[in-house]
């Protein structure tokens, strides 16, 4: 059973070259769709049976031939078909229909991802192992013991159905374990022991696939030969009865020649269609066709040369060779028999423990599901389908990817929450993905203990390991804000932001006319003036003056934004006449600013300023710290202040062999800044997943890495209000103009056509209706705070 | 003719069935205009010389049949060649599915500039040309290719690919 789509494309043009003779058969001259005589009866089913073959094996290069062969046709048929001379004897449609055939073919041989592919665009250094399927790597044992991808197959389906894996040593704590699958097929996880097995050494690894996958062919090769020699007797003692072998030919006894002949056709056949489990028919059909092709071959065109005669291809010389024709289809076809009766012997006696070592494949573990970790996880997932065999798993403590730079509209109930997330598992189908936290890094023994619900730790190898677990909010330690404080971080920070604001409005809106508490339901703080608290507070003024139509007990000069941020002017990443400009837009609002003064703390109902003042809210998000993920204090790396892990600028942690780290976790040095730390942006982190992958491609072929280089592109900011601030390649925009842009910008950016479709409705929606009040969560009388009433330093 | 997998345009093919006849549709449409290139036969292409010059001798739309008598005419080898690569192509194309869009709209321009050419001649029925024309829009409309074509085999291929080529393919497709 074919299962590759390409392979059964190539099957199906190959079938239709087979049956075009089928039009030589029309007696109409008006109604022949395809021209269809002489040679062309021969050359068209014969090349559509070595497409056929290449389609069984899998063997892209035979496709390939194939594809040549019609092109080249049609070809001869361009420049013959009108004129005395046309040796295919056909015309306009006969050239139309080889087009295609070739066409057809040349682009399911040379379609992306092929390894015929790399290795014509001169790419040795990847190793052969590609598989067929999908264009993937095959990592099962049986696959490399037989060398076909069909195997895989049936291998997966055993290990899914409970039953011992063909693989000599691989049991379940054995060495292997936990990587029993392709990247195609992701097989659950086996729970491992702490393991301690040396890493995998990359180019010896791939020099071992490479003598494995040749060493598979020859003995194919040469178990094909005695098949054919097996068939040979019966059939050429058959033959020699019929009379139809002669008693010799130049000199030579024809039931030799045939003996030669069918040793090498029997070689051909174990070559190309091999072992399947359960192929029997495969492989008898297989070796039927490679009897046709041998025919066309032998008795038609090198039988005649022997006789001293051109080969003529003519319908008469293949009504002379008719009875060959019966003897090479019932030759191949027990050639293909007997060939599957020896390999399966073969196989099963591996089975029983003379199975060869397989060689294992380089084990890459990605921890984080952000942009860095998700990107290094679809790089990955190309490489392999160019053909660079690695096992990569995938672990996130989340199994979506957050678009963060769109979360402050979802506080503001612009967006749906959903709609800025996208599920890992649709982004990088082919990866192993494991839903869990991270607990502990051992980067002497190589593992990484993975948390996953309630079932036990486990240990996870690898041989690389990609950090990506990006950063968490950071308090700096001051009194109440972890306590009291909102983080806008995740998706659940901004849905309960919006549930909290809409909540107090509503029991603003109603409760009794307290002044003190009525500011405090009406004030809303933010902290920090970076791209996140400014556009937070904006947001936040939206949301709360978008929908205070509702609430009619609430007047419009009743809340109170204000903003608190430790410089003396806002937005410090743009330049200082944007950041002025934000400043000026949102102050216009009514938004107030309070700069050069920090938080000093926060409780339930009032937040601290460095400068003594004491603003009384409910409401205070904390947007003013980030700092990598404490699970990077105990690798022993080397750690920046911030916590982060130095790398270098090929972004191999300093110090850790095996450990790479990307995204906002990482210190990555800027090579065309003196050496100055990449920012922690989404287009950097996007950047550098890619690259890690590619540089762990390269190490593993032996290669040497990249240096990480990028050049910022811009940063956006929105403001509200349909504003916005920008700054491109050092151009600036403001107002409506960057407002268009950041939008459009970002919606080109969100993962997956889906996503972008339905964050396009929301803000087409959110031009002509209110935003929603809807409080997703039951919310009890007292609100959605605490009613505790205590003041900073007022227990 | 090929078995690819990848789904057409939402709503049509979404099942099996409609997905090959929506295939059988394409290969019919390619046999035709295989059928249309076996008989422009070089070097003189003589029919395809007589029904041009229907163009002019029996006009449906006179800047067209200006153009054919001016400039088609006194060049008609060279035109006659490209005519016979085109309508090759499209049955070769269309027959495999690959880049159908693109052929499905080369198929309506070809469809347009032959029923131009004859549609006044005699014995011609108006109709043919206009199925013709419509046959091409189902195809374009419907993504043909991607039932049981190369379109739907590839595509996954090109939508992996950052390459130029595959993107203009997955445009074309």
């Amino acid at each position: 059973m074919i299962t590759n789509p390409l392979d059964r494309a190539a099957l199906a043009l190959g079938g239709a070259g087979v049956v075009s003779p089928l039009f030589a058969f029309s007696t109409s001259s008006n109604n022949n769709f395809v021209l269809v005589q002489g040679v062309s009866v021969f050359l068209l089913p014969a090349l559509g049976i070595c497409a056929a073959i290449g389609a069984f094996s899998g063997k892209r290069v035979i496709v390939l031939v194939a594809g040549s062969g019609f092109g080249l046709a049609a070809l001869l048929q361009l420049a013959q078909f009108g004129r005395s001379t046309n040796w295919l004897d056909g015309g306009g449609s006969t050239f139309a229909l080889m087009l295609g055939l070739g066409i057809g073919l040349l682009m399911l041989a040379l379609a992306p991802g092929s390894r015929l592919v790399e290795l014509l665009a001169g790419d040795e250094s990847t190793p052969p192992v590609g598989d067929r399927h999908h264009g993937v790597i095959a990592t099962d044992g049986q696959a490399f013991v037989e060398g076909t991808a069909d195997s895989t197959v049936q291998i997966s389906n055993q290990q899914a159905h409970g039953q011992r894996p063909i693989r000599g040593q691989g049991g379940p704590n054995g060495p292997g374990s936990g990587r029993g699958g392709s990247m195609s097929r992701p097989v659950p996880h086996v729970p491992t022991r702490r393991p301690g097995r040396k890493p995998v050494s990359g180019r010896s690894e791939l020099a071992a696939h490479r003598r494995h996958q040749l060493r598979g062919a020859w003995e194919r090769a040469a178990w094909g030969a005695v098949a054919g020699l097996v068939a040979a007797l019966p059939v050429g003692a058959l033959m020699r009865f019929q009379r139809m072998l002669d008693d010799a030919q130049n000199g030579v006894p024809s039931l030799a020649l045939f003996i030669l002949y069918a040793t090498a056709t029997g070689a051909a056949i174990g070559l190309v269609v091999g072992y399947r489990p359960q192929g029997l028919a495969l492989a008898a059909s297989g070796g039927v066709l490679m009897g046709l092709l041998g025919w066309l071959l032998f008795s038609l065109s090198v039988d005649p040369v022997l006789h001293g005669q051109p080969p003529t291809w003519s319908v008469e010389a293949a009504a002379g060779a008719y009875p060959a024709l019966v003897g090479g289809l019932l030759h191949g076809g027990v050639i293909g028999l007997v060939i599957h009766g020896l390999l399966s012997l073969r196989a099963r006696s591996r089975q029983n423990g003379l199975a060869l070592a397989v060689p294992a494949l380089p084990r890459i573990v990605i921890v984080g599901g952000g942009f860095a970790g998700l990107s290094a996880a679809q790089r990955f997932e190309r490489l392999a389908l160019r053909g660079v065999p690695v096992d990569v798993t995938l672990i996130s403590d989340s199994n979506f990817l957050l678009f963060t730079p769109l979360l402050a509209e979802v506080a503001s109930s612009a967006l749906e929450p959903t709609h800025i997330s996208a599920p890992v598992r649709a982004a990088v189908a082919h990866t192993r993905f494991r839903h869990g936290a991270v607990q502990d890094i051992d980067t002497d023994g190589r593992a990484v203990r993975l948390a996953a619900g309630s079932e036990p730790a486990e240990w996870v190898p690898y041989d690389h390991l990609v950090l990506a677990v990006g950063s968490v909010p950071h308090f700096l330690d001051l009194p109440g804000v972890q306590e009291y404080a909102s983080t806008l971080k995740y998706l659940s920070d901004a849905m309960s932001l919006r549930e909290k604001v809409i909540g107090l409005l509503e029991r603003a809106d109603h409760s009794a006319p307290d002044p003190a508490e009525r500011d405090r339901l009406l004030t809303f703080v933010v902290a920090g003036g970076g791209f996140a608290g400014t556009e937070v507070i904006a947001e936040l003024f939206d949301l709360v003056h978008g929908v205070l139509h509702y609430f009619p007990g609430i007047t419009p000069d009743e809340p109170r934004f204000v903003l608190v941020h430790s410089r003396d002017r806002i937005l410090p990443e743009l330049s200082a006449e944007l950041g002025a400009y934000a400043l000026d837009r949102l102050r216009a609002r009514g938004i107030e600013f309070r700069l050069g003064v920090q938080v000093a703390a926060a409780s339930a109902c009032d937040v601290l300023l460095s400068d003594g003042d004491r603003i009384a809210t409910r409401t205070f998000v904390w947007t003013a710290g980030n700092r990598p993920s404490p699970l990077l204090a105990r690798l022993g790396g080397a750690n920046a202040a911030n916590g982060a892990l130095f790398t270098d600028s090929h972004l191999r942690v300093r110090g850790l062999d095996g450990v790479w780290a990307v995204g906002d976790c990482a210190q990555i040095p800027d090579l065309d800044s003196e050496g100055a730390p990449f920012p922690p942006t989404a287009q950097h982190a996007l950047r550098q997943g890619k690259v890690v992958a590619d540089n762990i491609a390269a190490v593993i072929a032996g290669g040497a890495p990249a240096e990480f280089r990028f050049r910022t592109i811009g940063v956006l900011v929105g403001l509200g209000h349909r504003t916005a601030v920008a700054e491109i390649r050092g151009h600036r925009f403001s107002g409506l103009a960057a407002w268009v842009l950041w939008r459009g910008i970002y919606l080109a950016k969100l993962p997956g056509i889906e996503k972008r479709v339905r964050v396009l409705i929301d803000w087409m929606l959110d031009l002509v209706f209110p935003r929603d009040i809807v409080l997703a969560t039951r919310q009890t009388t007292q609100g959605a705070t605490p009613a505790r009433q205590d003041s900073v330093g007022q227990p | 003719m090929v078995t690819a997998t990848t789904p057409g345009v939402s709503g049509v093919g979404a099942g099996r069935g409609g997905r090959l006849l929506l295939g059988l549709v394409r290969i019919g449409v390619a046999l035709l205009w295989i059928e249309n290139a076996g008989w422009k036969t070089p070097p003189d292409f003589t029919s395809l010389r007589k029904f041009t010059g229907y163009a002019v001798e029996y006009p449906v739309f006179s800047p067209f049949s200006w153009v054919v008598e001016h400039l088609v005419l006194p060049h008609f080898t060279v035109f006659a060649w490209m005519t016979l690569l085109v309508e090759a192509s499209l049955g070769a194309f269309l027959l495999i599915g690959l880049a159908t869009r693109l052929w499905a709209l080369v198929g309506v321009g070809q469809s347009v500039a032959i029923m131009l050419s004859v549609l006044n001649s005699p014995n011609e029925w108006e109709w043919s040309f206009y199925l013709m024309i419509l046959a091409h829009v189902a195809l374009f409309a419907t993504a043909a290719g991607r039932s049981f074509g190369l379109d739907g085999v590839l595509r996954p291929g090109w939508q992996r690919s950052e390459g130029r080529l595959p993107r203009l393919l997955l445009r074309l497709s």
